[in-house]
């Protein structure tokens, strides 16, 4: 063969060669330089640290809940309500990191991807100090102080969103910090048992307990011929040789589903479950991310659901909660707020607006609703969780006046003691809000413990009015 | 607007931004850029006045150096000003080795020379020999540090060059493989893993170029992987560079902390850069050497990097072009063997920081601060074009004749 020919197989080579660094340096650049630019390995960033004044974070009303102030030539860092934002805003500090919205929001807050190369240009030769742009959270101050003032002294959650639009109105998580003197406290923080500085809002995982059974009696209205033959409880049922028990083994007598969610019957539920197979049960949790993620603007964990096949036992456990079933509590929450918001989940956001420092907005979030289950499952659902409110186990989250929903769950664990859940919603004059109530290793009932809680967060919201 | 006027005014921008940015001002920057492109464009128009054959070699090779100097000078003004002394070395050379090729006739008759030329600088690497960085590559005269691969790259493609000229003065193929492999031991033997690569990978292409057995280049290639894997399982410092290729994130402050280093600064660099002297690049090991490109990508942004890619593919796609034109077997292996160098280096240096392929210890040609490698890469392309004048009139002859 000719040399010529071969030589220019070598140029085809070294041209695909050239290509490829072109290639790769454009997909690095947008797929994978913001990563890594938070890389708290990056030194960068702290270099960058020392001249720019991070944005302020205030909450929808325009309140300020963390804010910077130049001291000497340093940029400080305030967290003026200290506790009380400690997982929703969380911190930052060169030795040890950052946390929360401190974290995802890093780039916005330092504005490290100006408006425009004229203007990071413009902001290199100038001497002053980078401004950072602010945020303006969905969070409402009051109600998050409401909420921690019940929280306080528990181990556990809670969350409050408006269901008709994804916004996350209050998040607290037990045991908490103090970002203000994080540094002073970081070695009593890290060896705390009970781990204060994980957001259980977001990252907890629990087994949701009887709360699931809201979304399987969305399933089985959904497959009406499980309805079709009428149950008599009896305290507990035998599934594959294994003794289910309801709460305290305490027998129902005839229940339909409707009364079975009131009462948060137990043997009913499984055995209903067993009956609409693996294949729809794991339909339905599908629709509602239960064991996929789901989108939002900070990091979720995402609920389990066991994989693989599952033994009947196992799928008994299930139908009320139990078995290999893990929910984090804002997931809980949105659950509940699906069935407030005619079957349509909307996913959560923490940040309404970036805005820079003039107060230009830059940035708005909004996200698009999701169909999880029909309007009219979805309606039937939301009356059988007033009724639980109304005459069943949730009662003591009522509020006078209201249109109250919820589902209770005490929910077994490995520490022996059980927690103690409530989920639900509230109805008044166009605002709707949504909850998910845990206490942790609480030993009491979601009806007894929970509950209240709920029904007390549910209250301030509405009359706050944050919920439209 | 011609290329030669485009470098002029990106040389004036250049200087003048670094005359600009350094503090306290300092008028030897704005002297030092005024030596370096009135040197340009003194060698430029000797070479087309005297019709020295391809125009464009020289002007993309001082392109790519001015690049260097100011990014070096930047990093380090010490470096920089060293840096324009070894290029102004480098231009002699570069006309030096241009005369001496066309005056001497015969290079295609001393294979052996070649051959013992290669065999005692590397014997002498290892008796006088000093170890930087974990390589014993370095020779060191005075003050004074070279790497004798550098000069055996060319004796190496000269030694091929020859061999294919005359394949009878070996006894058969055979031969001219274990030479070859001798060379490439003799790298490994000093641990510069990137050299040996660069050797094979010149080796294996003028070998499937102008062998006509296919079966024995094959058997070569995969022989050659079968090493790779073996190496890899019993060379350590082998398995780390590979290791920080995979995972460099697992020990960003051990194996993986130069290339990670490079990863922020290209990240944070983004598409435009930074600018010039707003970049933190000195957070790099070794950036004025083997990570300069990141430094490039840093301050003058992915685009900025692209086109210094482009640059180098411009100069590559001239040099091949010369060797199609060229009819002489020996001078047309002598074009693609420097052509060859060339491409694969610029590819591993860049794919390495960039986390494409493994890193390997290679410098940037023209750019990387180093002495023996710009003088080096110098003769190479001063050899260059003078292969070219013989293909440019052949090229010419050619367009007149009739049809």
């Amino acid at each position: 063969m000719n040399p010529n020919k071969k030589i220019v197989h070598l140029i085809i080579v070294v041209s695909l060669l050239f290509l490829s660094i072109i290639g790769y340096l454009t997909y690095f650049q947008i797929f994978q330089a913001a990563g890594i630019i938070n890389n708290p390995y990056n030194r960068r960033q702290w270099a960058r640290e020392d001249n720019t004044i991070r944005g302020n974070i205030y909450d929808r009303r325009g309140v300020p809940l963390a804010t910077s102030e130049v001291v000497g030539d340093r940029p400080v860092r305030n967290y003026p309500h200290n506790n009380l934002y400690s997982h929703v805003i969380g911190y930052s500090y060169k030795q040890y990191g950052r946390a929360g919205l401190e974290n995802h929001y890093n780039q916005q807050l330092m504005a490290l991807f100006p408006e425009s190369p004229v203007a990071r240009i413009r902001e290199q030769l100038t001497t002053d100090m980078v401004r950072g742009n602010n945020l303006v959270l969905t969070i409402d101050h009051e109600l998050q102080r409401k909420v921690e003032g019940l929280m306080r002294g528990r181990t556990g959650s809670a969350v409050a969103i408006n269901p008709t639009t994804g916004e996350v109105l209050a998040m607290v998580s037990k045991p908490d910090f103090n970002p203000t003197t994080l540094v002073a406290d970081w070695n009593t923080l890290i060896n705390d048992e009970r781990s204060p500085l994980i957001n259980r809002s977001t990252v907890g995982l629990y087994p949701p307990g009887s709360t699931y059974k809201v979304i399987m009696a969305a399933a089985i209205l959904e497959n009406p011929h499980i309805l079709e033959e009428e149950y008599d409880c009896e305290g507990s049922i035998v599934i594959d040789g294994y003794r289910l028990s309801d709460y305290g083994g305490h027998a129902h007598g005839k229940v339909d589903l409707k009364d079975s969610l009131v009462v948060s019957c137990n043997t009913n539920f499984a055995r209903m479950t067993v009956e609409l197979g693996e294949g729809k049960t794991r339909g339905i949790a599908k629709r509602f991310f239960v064991g996929t993620p789901f989108k939002s603007d900070v990091p979720i964990s995402a609920s389990r659901f066991p994989a693989g096949t599952i033994p009947t036992t196992d799928l008994a456990a299930i139908g009320i909660g139990q078995g290999k079933l893990l929910a984090t509590p804002i997931h809980m929450a949105l659950i509940a707020g699906t069935f407030a918001n005619d079957g349509v989940m909307m996913p959560p956001y923490l940040v309404a607006e970036v805005q820079n420092p003039q107060g230009r907005v830059l940035n708005t979030n909004t996200v698009e609703g999701i169909e999880i289950v029909s309007h009219e499952i979805a309606g039937e659902v939301r009356d059988m969780m007033i009724a639980a409110v109304n005459r069943g186990t949730g009662r003591r989250a009522a509020i006078p006046g209201t249109v109250v929903g919820g589902k209770t769950g005490t929910a077994e664990n490995a520490t022996g003691r059980s927690h103690a859940w409530f989920i639900g919603f509230a109805d008044r004059d166009e605002t709707t809000v949504a909850v998910a109530v845990i206490l942790e290793s609480a030993g009491e009932t979601g009806g007894a413990a929970a509950a209240p809680i709920a029904g007390e967060i549910m209250k301030e919201a509405l009359r706050r009015g944050v919920g439209n | 607007m011609r290329p030669i006027s485009i470098l002029v005014i990106i040389n004036i921008l250049l200087f003048g931004l670094l005359y600009v940015y350094t503090e306290p001002l300092d008028t030897s920057i704005l002297i030092a850029g005024g030596v370096l492109t009135l040197l340009i464009l003194v060698s430029y128009i000797i070479i087309v006045k005297a019709r020295m054959g391809d125009q464009y070699i020289f002007l993309l090779i001082s392109m790519l150096s001015s690049l260097g100097i100011v990014m070096i000078y930047r990093l380090d003004p010490n470096f920089g000003f060293r840096q324009i002394t070894w290029y102004g070395l480098g231009v002699i050379l570069y006309f030096l080795s241009y005369g001496i090729f066309r005056w001497i006739r015969n290079w295609d008759e001393y294979m052996y020379l070649y051959i013992g030329f290669g065999i005692v600088l590397f014997i002498l690497t290892f008796t006088v020999g000093t170890t930087i960085k974990g390589a014993t590559n370095w020779i060191r005269i005075g003050d004074f540090v070279f790497q004798p691969a550098e000069i055996i790259k060319i004796s190496f493609i000269f030694f091929i060059a020859s061999y294919f000229t005359y394949p009878d003065k070996l006894k058969n193929i055979y031969y001219f493989l274990g030479i070859s492999y001798v060379h490439i031991l003799f790298l490994v033997a000093q641990r510069d893993m990137g050299m040996a690569m660069l050797f094979y990978s010149i080796f294996i292409s003028i070998f499937y170029v102008f062998y006509k057995d296919y079966k024995l280049v094959f058997y070569n290639f995969a022989a050659a992987i079968l090493i790779v894997v073996y190496g890899y399982f019993t060379m350590t410092h082998v398995q780390v560079r590979f290791e920080a290729w995979i995972n460099p994130w697992r020990d960003i402050a051990g194996r993986g902390y130069q290339i990670t280093q490079s990863l922020f600064a290209i990240a944070t660099g983004g598409f435009f850069g930074t600018g010039l002297g707003l970049g933190y690049p000195d957070y790099i090991p070794e950036v004025h050497t083997d990570f300069i490109f990141s430094a490039i990508a840093e301050e003058m942004g992915t685009f900025g990097a692209m086109a210094v890619v482009l640059l180098y593919f411009l100069l590559i796609y001239r040099s091949f072009k010369i060797t199609l034109t060229i009819q002489d077997t020996f001078k047309k292996i002598i074009a693609l063997g420097i052509t060859l160098t060339y491409s694969y280096q610029t590819f591993m240096i860049i794919g390495g920081v960039i986390k494409l392929i493994p890193l390997t210890g290679i410098t940037m040609p023209f750019i990387s601060y180093g002495g023996s490698a710009l003088v080096s890469a110098f003769i190479a392309f001063g050899i260059l074009q003078a292969v070219s004048k013989k293909s440019y009139e052949t090229e010419e002859l050619m367009d007149f004749e009739p049809q």
